[in-house]
């Protein structure tokens, strides 16, 4: 059996084909423009890269924040039991998940069966997001993915004390006008993400093992930076695109949604 | 055809007569749904013209709902007590009674035995954002072109925004008790300096106690001393034995009421605990009585019968919604109900505790004790401006009484107190219960904050987990 | 050290001298939250009074566990500092109901912060009048048995009579600081001053007046300073250090007065004995009267015409009116005070801001273009 599992993030699409034997292809398109043209290129990139037809799909779902845009008939799931799916099909040990997305960071609480117990999304604010990080990135001249090398102490670290995304970039200018390095700069934004995102954690209790999904779990320097402040070690799973479990996750309910009829 | 007011300061009031009337009309008519005429414009075409306008403005999900079979009766039971309180209402202008504002912990018997025309602020704000496509938006926004954030409560703003604007009549004094929070004192406040007019506070203590019921029952005192002096005459203790008893039977039908939600499956529906809301403020008048009354007889049929308000063949979900609800979407419960099988037990602001309803009419005495007594439990105001037990408590006993899978709470923005307490109450229901909680943020009155889609989605994403 | 660099370099929380001294001794020190805790009695149990801050705070990852993004980062950085083991010397809080963000603060801090022993919460009616201040009286009587008794205290009225001489005194002293303040050439900046008014909320108060006492023969002995764009007065939400003072005047304005509550409302009335007879009503009725709190509701006349009355004395330009971002109180009356102020040729900043300064390069913009416009020269 095919299925096709996409899903649209605020900043991002995440489209995967998952076989009898894991994932056959995937594909990760910036949200440019029109979000169901952008499903539409996702889909063709993936099917494309897989060699196979849409029609050739046996089963096609979706979820995310924009999974209403997906043109094609789909199985809706809901994206907090996708992503706990998927964490918990890579990794039978996960207890916690924090997804960390472009405008969203979610904490999970799941069982020994992947269960999901409880969760707390970061609602309104993408101070602990990859928005920010994005952002930040273009105020410093920057790469978003250089900044996962920055890693320094906290205390060589700019100070980030802001609590908004829009008025921390302001903050960055003052520190680029102050003479401090950007590398410290970008640490700094580092260790408030990594801030943000281990409140997240704590809200509903962090249970090990904690496994990181989401764009910004690709940043190496906001994962040590949760490590640090948390105490705890934080996994990123290795086999798979950390963008790519809310979409596989999607794919794997709709399969067990088929297989139970 | 009835005569509607065309005066700008009874905009608002005039608006929801005429609401009234044009959802009796519609409801009597057969349709289950404004597609079976053909969908809205087809509605428009046939209408009476005097109704037109007014329907343009009602929001569409919302008629499609109360047209719903489940949802008929209660909808006929509010669109009538609309319309008989602003004709009441418009009655009172018409012979000059002042108009007092209040905060809707108040309610209104000792404003009614003083011949005052009472109109409560939130009332304003939450009866447009529940109707209209516009909602109350135009109020709060014209408060934020005055300088005031979007982070003081918007179901205050509202109404405070349609004053500044000429929407509703001048006031002759503001009533506000101090529960539950800072921004609602604020806005009461600069609203009394903005129109020059009397402000009359009502200390609520921290403490649900002997001593707190002998300082508040004073408070009363001093208040009725106030309201008094504005009415120009003393208080007739026999009208306001008889809207005291117009409120006694009142509170018996919604006392009624919660205890059949205790029910499985749940014999009553979700999508107008708002508008209970609304009219618990109007306890003491006969529309309030008659919305309850109907309400009870309508939920009463269904336990008599065994039944729920879900469709065939869905598993009942039970929900609790630990705060408040939102206003500016009422067919979002009815979604919930029909789509997920989640039906509505209680929340916070229709929670009425067990001695809430009868107060003793013997004497004045004992009128304004037991008015005091209600001032200090009544819902929300009680769980707000206390010691946070008394929130967790209430919400335990809800969680086992009407045994509930799940309590949903959508955190106003405005509720600094209520985010101070959100861990503390989630993690302790879940503690004690088992039960567990998704919290997020929304806007009481303003759907720009958390959009009707995005409520949906939340909701979507939470059952997905269930 | 002179006396003066002793209080303006008076170090918080756990690195405060006096806090050490004070335990070495096996005495006691209680945390409180707002201007209304009546300090008078603590210190006459003999009960080091700490008003609860947040200097230096960075961050509130802990405090975001419990409190939200809608609580004013005052509030949260408090409660940080609690959750982190910043206020593990304190012996007890008594917390208020001043405002919404802080009144709550008082469960989670039960819950949350297990090296508090002792809590109480007092309550104060949300207007003033002659039987809310009864309700007050109570509370602080109350508060009073519930102290003595948990910590097996006694105290007598002439222990009270002593303790209001002692905060007497240094309302004196702060007059007489605020008074050198309104000098065309004031002898101090704001920022030194304001280090020096801070100080007084925690340490002793006897060793207080004396610093204060030697700080302001010190003061009234230096020239004046003349090179200042515009005098400014300051008000709005608690402010706990000096950091936005510094900004004002580095950009060439003068802070030389205030109406913040660990400012000029510290000492606007005296407690008297004589009117109740009973120095602990007289101790309740001077917190109570005295405070021009907007939290008070129906009281914002009086408080208009206390910030003309403040504003006026000091000759300023100007005046800055900043808030925390979320205060509901201040938000509100700030802009009311504006509406007022505005159209009486009064020029008024509004300013919204962080607990702990960030975004320091937007501010300074806002402030440079508001001291230009009030500028003298």
């Amino acid at each position: 059996m095919l299925i096709l599992g996409c899903d649209v993030g605020a900043i991002t699409t995440k489209t995967v084909i998952f076989g009898d034997d894991g994932i056959v292809a995937y594909d990760i398109t910036a949200n440019n423009g029109n979000l169901t043209k952008v499903v539409e290129k996702s889909v063709d990139n993936v099917i494309s890269k897989a060699g196979v037809s849409l029609d050739g799909i046996d089963v096609k779902a979706g979820t995310g924040m924009g999974e209403r845009y997906i043109p094609f008939d789909h199985i809706t799931e809901g994206i907090i039991k996708c992503l706990a799916v998927a964490a918990h099909r890579i990794h039978p040990h996960t207890r916690t998940i924090v997804d960390m997305g472009g405008l969203v960071t979610t904490a999970i609480s799941i069982n020994e069966k992947g269960k999901v117990l409880e969760y707390r999304t970061s609602d309104k604010c993408a101070s602990g997001c990859g928005f920010f990080l994005r952002l930040a990135a273009q105020a410093l001249e920057m790469k978003v993915e250089d900044f996962g090398k920055l890693i320094l102490p906290y205390e060589e670290s700019a100070h980030m004390g802001t609590q908004c995304a829009v008025f921390g970039e302001s903050e960055i200018v003052s520190h680029i006008n102050d003479g401090v390095e950007p590398e410290k700069i970008a640490a700094g934004i580092n260790h408030s993400l990594g801030r943000s995102v281990t409140t997240m954690i704590n809200r509903i209790g962090g249970i090990k093992d904690i496994v990181a999904t989401g764009g910004v779990a690709k940043n190496k320097g906001v994962i040590r930076a949760i490590e640090e402040t948390l105490g705890m070690e934080v996994i990123t799973l290795s086999s798979i695109d950390e963008q790519l479990l809310g979409a596989l996750g999607a794919a794997l309910c709709a399969q067990q949604r088929v297989q139970q009829g | 055809m009835a005569e509607y007011s065309d005066r700008k300061d009874r905009t608002i009031t005039t608006r929801w007569q005429i609401t009234g009337d044009l959802a009796k009309f519609i409801l009597t008519q057969d349709l289950t749904h404004l597609d079976d005429w053909g969908g809205k414009e087809a509605v428009r075409e046939v209408l009476p013209e005097h109704y037109q306008k007014n329907f343009d403005l009602v929001q569409t999900d919302l008629v499609n709902c109360l047209l719903e079979e489940k949802n008929r009766k209660t909808a006929m039971g509010f669109a009538e007590c609309m319309g008989n309180w602003g004709d009441w209402f418009h009655s009172q202008l018409d012979q000059g009674k002042k108009v007092i504002y209040h905060y809707f912990v108040h309610t209104i018997e000792p404003m009614l035995a003083l011949d005052l025309a009472p109109l409560c602020l939130e009332v304003l704000s939450g009866l447009s954002a529940a109707l209209y496509t516009d909602g109350c938006e135009e109020g709060i926004d014209t408060m934020h072109a005055e300088g005031y954030p979007d982070h003081l409560c918007s179901s205050n703003m509202g109404g405070a925004g349609f004053l500044l604007k000429g929407y509703v009549p001048q006031p002759d004094a503001f009533l506000k008790g101090t529960t539950p929070c800072d921004p609602s004192n604020r806005v009461y406040e600069y609203l009394a300096h903005k129109f020059n007019a009397p402000l009359i506070v009502v200390e609520t203590p921290y403490y649900m106690n002997e001593r707190a019921l002998k300082f508040l029952t004073n408070e009363m005192k001093r208040m009725i001393g106030k309201l008094e002096k504005i009415a120009g005459k003393k208080i007739d203790e026999d009208k306001l034995r008889e809207s005291i008893k117009l409120s006694n039977e009142t509170g018996e039908y919604i006392l009624k009421i919660q205890e059949l939600r205790k029910l499985v499956p749940c014999p009553d529906t979700g999508w107008h605990r708002p508008a209970d809301t609304i009219f618990t403020a109007q306890m003491g008048t006969p529309f309030s009585r008659d919305y309850f009354k109907g309400l009870y007889e309508v939920v009463k049929e269904r336990a008599d019968k065994g039944q729920g308000v879900i469709p065939e063949g869905k598993k009942e979900i039970r929900l609790a919604w630990g705060y408040t609800w939102e206003c500016f979407d009422l067919p979002f419960f009815n979604w919930l109900e029909n789509k997920h099988g989640a039906i509505y037990t209680e929340d916070c602001l229709t929670l009425f505790p067990a001695d809430y309803a009868m107060i003793d009419t013997t004497n004045m005495e004992t009128m304004i004790e037991g008015l005091a007594q209600r001032l200090m439990q009544v819902p929300m105001a009680r769980q707000a401006m206390s010691w946070s037990d008394t929130w967790i408590n209430d919400f335990v006993d809800v969680a086992r009484a009407y045994k509930i899978d799940a309590l949903a709470i959508g955190g106003h923005m405005a509720c600094k107190h209520f985010w101070a307490l959100n861990k503390l109450l989630t993690d302790k229901v879940k503690e004690k219960t088992g039960v567990p909680a998704l919290r997020f943020e929304m806007d009481m009155m303003d759907k720009r904050f958390t959009s009707p889609s995005e409520l949906k989605r939340i909701m979507d994403d939470f059952f997905a987990t269930f | 050290m002179t006396a003066i660099e002793e209080l303006k370099k008076l170090p918080s929380r756990e690195k405060n001298p006096y806090i050490k001294e004070w335990k070495a001794d096996g005495r006691k020190i209680v945390g409180f939250t707002c201007h209304y805790a009546p300090k008078e009695i603590f210190a006459a149990a003999g009960i080091f009074p700490y008003r609860l801050e947040a200097r230096g705070t960075k961050e509130t990852g802990l405090a975001d566990v419990y409190y939200h993004r809608f609580n004013c980062t005052y509030s949260r950085c408090i409660l940080q500092e609690g959750l982190s083991g910043g206020y593990d010397f304190l012996d007890g809080v008594c917390f208020l109901n001043g405002c919404e963000q802080i009144r709550r603060m008082y469960e989670v801090w039960q819950e949350a912060v297990p090296s508090t022993d002792y809590q109480y919460m007092v309550t104060v009616p949300h207007s003033i009048y002659d039987e809310g201040f009864e309700w007050y009286k109570e509370e602080i009587f109350r508060f009073k048995e519930d102290l003595m008794s948990n910590f097996s205290l006694r105290l007598n009225n002439s222990d009270l009579q002593l303790s209001i001489g002692v905060y007497n005194e240094s309302k004196h002293l702060l007059k007489e600081l605020y008074e050198l303040r309104k000098a065309d050439n004031p002898p101090i900046s704001g920022t030194e001053a304001m280090k020096i008014i801070f100080a007084a909320d925690i340490m002793p108060r006897e060793k207080y007046n004396t610093l204060l006492k030697k700080s302001l023969k010190q003061i009234r002995s230096r020239d004046g300073i003349k090179d200042y764009k515009a005098r400014i007065m300051i008000g709005g939400s608690p402010l706990d250090d000096t950091q936005l003072i510094e900004i004002i005047e580095s950009l060439g304005g003068i802070v030389v007065t205030d109406t913040l509550c660990g400012g000029s409302r510290n000492f606007q009335e005296f407690v008297e004995v004589e009117q109740d007879g009973d120095p602990l009503a007289a101790i309740a009725r001077c917190y109570y009267y005295s405070n021009p709190c907007p939290r008070m509701l129906g009281h914002f006349k009086s408080r208009l015409q206390y910030t003309e009355k403040i504003a006026k004395e000091a000759n300023v330009d100007g005046i800055i009116l900043q808030r925390v971002v979320f205060c509901d109180n201040h938000a509100v009356e700030n802009t009311m005070l504006t509406d007022e102020l505005e159209p009486k040729g009064i020029p008024v900043l509004n300013l919204e801001r962080e607990h702990m300064l960030t975004d320091v390069g937007r501010m300074r913009t806002r402030i440079e273009a508001f001291i230009e416009r009030i500028s003298r020269r």
